[in-house]
């Protein structure tokens, strides 16, 4: 993934998130000068090396891109072989329209 | 009784899956090692039976996203016993490159990522790449090597889809081996700075009487071929493991341990190879591993930190050795018919001797299958270490001896998921 970073000005994540909120909420984190969360201690191994530390990685290696955004939808159920829920599907659609317009407003600055 | 004294630790970080330790200090005495295993068991095995002989590289794969190049190897070496048939020549030979490539990403990810921290007094390897990136770049760039033989032979980097009973489905086109030839000369100078850098670390005294256990060839350093040996004389074919080793069950793990009938516990990894091993390296290697301050044997655990960096330039120089010779098979796999009857097959997995026994039956269906990992085997023998390791280090604070304890379990690479995901640690005084 870090590699895919290089020469990019902006990078926008999206991943499925677990923060106790409600399902389908949707939260944006920029990361470009801090860490997603504080918390690195989870690092116990290779199986579960998570997005915060591959880009805390990244930041220590000089890796990262100009700006980095997070988004982070809030999953309804992690069970295996669920289906999609409702409320995530409708909040994937209202992404979509909040990245176009962190892209739009990323070009309006270049 | 001396003061009672209870260290509970939650995370044993930087291993391969979920298990816990603890450790039991009476007085001045060390009175009890538990490495528990509470991974569940996963039932491999038992999904093996009543799936044709063809599936099992492919089912097997799924044991092990770090090694599992050595679980196919073992399992089409074993099926291809059963039915009678050898793959040689320049199958054979990609099968070893591909082989190369699992060791070179395996040994890169353990060396930087997970014990090279211990040494340097990291926590992990965002905090080493924050001191020293150029050094985690050069072992980053290592490990992308290997994954890229991965994925030239075996389809993808992780749970290659490419390898079956008699060969590979697809052999890549030339241009792709030269692409990677040209990776693995960057991959040499990397491997280089690795020995040299490991080599500078402090390393305890600890050396130990160990059975060593592990594949000799006559003519190579092992990776698919060879009878099983050991440092006190045993000297089996694949075929013979189980009238030699047997596994047994204890309560606190979920992994069966393993022992030399009666004799006892003993020990597969980098250190076994190596001591047992070191004339078939390639005089660059043993050249590297001599100015690295090892012997021709090793059996201190905390330096297999060297020798997998050692074992890793054999892996890059084996590599560019098949691909300089490459000639392109003239067919990806020979056809293999299923016969009914048992096979058996070991293999060095990164970690240590991987062996699988299969039952089929003339249509070729499995009807009995056993998978006995590296870790398992090394289960009884981390044990042993680690009484041997804190009884003389019994004063230290508890912090520091937890953070010892830690890096003699990291030692071994354990690969918990493997054997049946995070390691807790708990020492009791009392």
């Amino acid at each position: 993934m870090l590699e895919s970073f290089a020469d990019a000005d902006l990078v926008i994540l999206v991943d499925a998130m677990q923060s106790g909120g409600k399902p389908g909420e949707i939260r944006r984190f920029d990361v470009t000068d801090e860490p997603l969360s504080a918390d690195l201690s989870s690092f116990s191994s290779t199986h579960v090396f998570n997005l915060t530390e591959a880009l805390e990685l990244g930041r220590a290696l000089g890796q990262l891109p100009g700006r980095l955004l997070v988004f982070g939808v809030e999953a309804a159920n992690f069970d295996l072989g669920t289906p999609i829920s409702p409320e995530v599907e409708s909040a994937a659609r209202e992404l979509d329209g909040l990245i176009r317009q962190e892209l739009d407003h990323h070009k309006s600055l270049s | 009784m001396a003061d009672s004294r209870t260290i509970k630790v939650d995370y044993l970080a930087r291993v391969e899956g979920e298990g816990a330790l603890d450790i039991v200090i009476d007085g001045d005495q060390v009175s009890d090692v538990k490495l528990r295993i509470f991974e569940p068991p996963r039932f491999f095995e038992a999904f093996l039976r009543g799936r044709d002989f063809r599936e099992v590289p492919d089912i097997t794969a799924r044991i092990c996203g770090i090694c599992p190049v050595a679980y196919q190897m073992s399992a089409v070496h074993a099926m291809e016993s059963v039915c009678g048939v050898t793959v040689g020549g320049p199958l054979r030979d990609l099968r070893r490159l591909l082989y190369c490539g699992e060791w070179i990403e395996s040994h890169a990810l353990h060396v930087y990522m997970l014990h090279a921290p211990d040494f340097l007094g990291r926590h992990n390897v965002v905090e080493l790449a924050q001191d020293h990136p150029d050094t985690v770049q050069r072992g980053l760039r290592l490990k992308k090597t290997g994954n890229a033989i991965v994925d030239l032979l075996g389809g993808r980097e992780i749970h290659p889809i490419n390898v079956r009973v008699g060969g590979f489905y697809h052999i890549p086109p030339d241009s792709e081996f030269e692409a990677i030839a040209e990776r693995l000369r960057i991959a040499r100078e990397d491997a280089l700075y690795t020995i040299e850098w490991v080599s500078g670390f402090d390393f305890p005294e600890f050396e130990q009487d160990y059975e060593l256990v592990c594949l000799s060839h006559p003519d190579e350093y092992p990776f698919n071929e060879g009878k099983i040996v050991s440092s006190k004389g045993i000297n089996v074919t694949a075929q013979q493991y189980h009238d030699v080793f047997e596994e047994h069950h204890v309560g606190h793990s979920t992994a069966l341990h393993s022992r030399v009938l009666e004799r006892g516990n003993y020990k597969v990894g980098p250190l076994a190879r190596y001591s047992l091993n070191f004339d078939k390296l390639t005089p660059a290697a043993q050249q590297a591993a001599r100015d690295a301050g090892l012997d021709e044997t090793c059996s201190n655990p905390f330096k297999s930190i060297i020798v997998r960096a050692v074992e890793t330039l054999y892996a890059v120089d084996e590599a560019l050795r098949i691909l300089d010779n490459f000639q392109r098979p003239d067919a990806p796999y020979l056809e293999v018919e299923p016969k009914a009857g048992t096979g058996l097959a070991g293999t060095e997995a990164p970690r240590g001797l991987l062996h699988h026994t299969y039952t089929i039956n003339d249509e070729g269906i499995i009807e009995h299958a056993q998978i006995i990992p590296p870790t398992s085997q090394n289960q009884a023998t981390i044990e042993s270490d680690l009484r041997e390791f804190i009884q003389p280090r019994i004063d230290l604070p508890d912090d520091k001896l937890q953070w010892q304890c830690e890096q003699a379990v990291r030692n071994y690479d354990p690969c918990i998921s493997c054997s049946t995901h995070f390691l807790k640690l708990r020492i009791t005084r009392r």
